[in-house]
């Protein structure tokens, strides 16, 4: 049968083992609300990347392709055909007007020269403009994924240096007070040393000695 | 009783904040510099330029060839007449077509020029993300489109459009010869050899 004292100082040990575990517990609580937010902030940085792969495949979307390189062709149209208008008005014409008294057939045949030659050269214009466009727009489209890969690894940088200070904040949080525990084992020292004493005091005189605020 | 330590790991996660904004701070100075619109003007400069000088080419050939073919026609009193106009029509479609290569190559010169510049910037994000500083970074993205511009200059100073009138010169040219021989050939079917004014003996040798 148990005395007061000793029951009391089996209540002391399980008060220090107590404080031991619930320090433990707040530890292990605080490292799963560091790796809970250190989870978080990856999913932000998987978020921004999400979001800026997104972006590069709706500009990647096949109407969008097409516009990019019916966009092309037409400012290569322009180009050229502003080329060919400054020449001939540099030249005064491709085909010259000959001086001299000239008949009707002349001059009429030479208007539909010009105007073959003009019409040919739009069509090649045109025909270039569109050989050259899915190029154009090919290399602009190089260059968007350029920005992209360029911004992932960066993201993936940051990703990367981020999970190493969150690695050390997860060990910090799970890292249990010294003094709590310090405390706690000796509150179950004092409480098994009193324990011992009385039991080898009993031994000795056969009775215990142990009473509640000392002996 | 006050729980686990932090003070180390708050240290690293100010310094990782800092690195982060140094990062986000160099490459937006990079995306600056090769984004100012004055590289634009840069780019349309290098087309003119390599336009310009590939059209001198075109108008020299042009004047050459057009030249001949004026001479050519002139011996012949074809001049202001249908052939006068078949010959204009075909070297104006060969400068036409001249032309359209010309403006191709000018602006493929403007756009690789622009490559090169996009080239560089990624380059430097990368190395700003293992650590480059703004100012150095900076100093580098000017160094690089300098020298991207010199070598677009080296490359186009000296492009050639090649001949685009010669056969057709040659081609006038040839016909006047061959009309030339018909001519010879009308007068004495016979050849240097046997002329009609001595009549028709002659002698043959090695048969």
């Amino acid at each position: 049968m148990c005395s007061g004292a000793e029951v009391a100082m089996m209540a002391l040990m399980a008060a220090g083992s107590g404080l031991q575990a619930y320090e433990q517990q707040r530890a292990l609580r605080r490292q799963e609300r560091a790796a809970a937010e250190a989870m978080r902030r990856q999913q932000m940085f998987q978020e921004r990347a999400r979001r800026q792969v997104e972006r590069t495949l709706e500009a990647f979307r096949p109407e969008r392709r097409a516009e990019r390189q019916a966009a092309a062709a037409e400012a290569e149209q322009e180009a050229f055909e502003d080329a060919l208008a400054a020449a001939r008005e540099r030249a005064g014409g491709l085909i010259r007007q000959v001086a001299g008294r000239i008949s009707g057939a002349y001059d009429t045949a030479r208007a539909r020269a010009v105007a073959d030659e003009t019409a040919r050269a739009a069509r090649i214009a045109s025909l270039l403009a569109r050989i050259r466009a899915p190029g154009l727009a090919g290399r602009q489209e190089a260059w968007r994924m350029g920005d992209l890969a360029v911004n992932l690894g960066m993201l993936g940088n940051f990703s990367r240096g981020q999970a190493g200070v969150d690695e050390l904040a997860i060990r910090a949080a799970g890292r249990t007070s010294p003094w709590t525990m310090l405390a706690g084992d000796a509150l179950k020292g004092y409480a098994a040393g009193r324990m011992m004493s009385a039991a080898y005091g009993r031994g000795r005189a056969g009775t215990s000695k142990l009473t509640i605020g000392g002996g | 009783m006050c729980g686990g330590g932090g003070g180390g790991s708050s240290e690293a996660a100010a310094m990782e904040r800092e690195r982060q904004r140094r990062i986000e701070e160099t490459v937006r100075r990079i995306n600056e510099l090769f984004g100012d619109p004055a590289r634009e003007q840069i780019y349309e400069q290098q087309a003119q330029a390599v336009g310009e000088r590939l059209q001198m080419q075109l108008d020299e050939q042009r004047a050459d060839a057009d030249r001949m073919i004026r001479q050519a026609l002139a011996r012949r009193a074809l001049l202001g007449g249908s052939a006068d106009i078949d010959a204009q029509r075909e070297i104006a479609e060969r400068y036409s077509e001249g032309l359209l290569q010309a403006q191709a190559r000018a602006r493929d010169a403007a756009a690789g020029l622009r490559q090169a510049d996009e080239e560089a910037k990624q380059r430097l994000i990368a190395l700003a993300q293992g650590g480059l500083d703004v100012g150095t970074a900076a100093q580098q993205a000017l160094a690089a489109m300098r020298a991207n511009a010199e070598a677009a200059r080296a490359q186009y100073g000296a492009a050639q459009l090649g001949d685009l009138f010669g056969g057709l010169a040659q081609l006038y040219q040839l016909g006047q010869v061959a009309r030339g021989r018909r001519a010879a050939e009308r007068e004495n079917p016979y050849g240097t050899y046997f002329p009609r004014r001595g009549g028709y003996a002659g002698r043959v040798n090695g048969y």
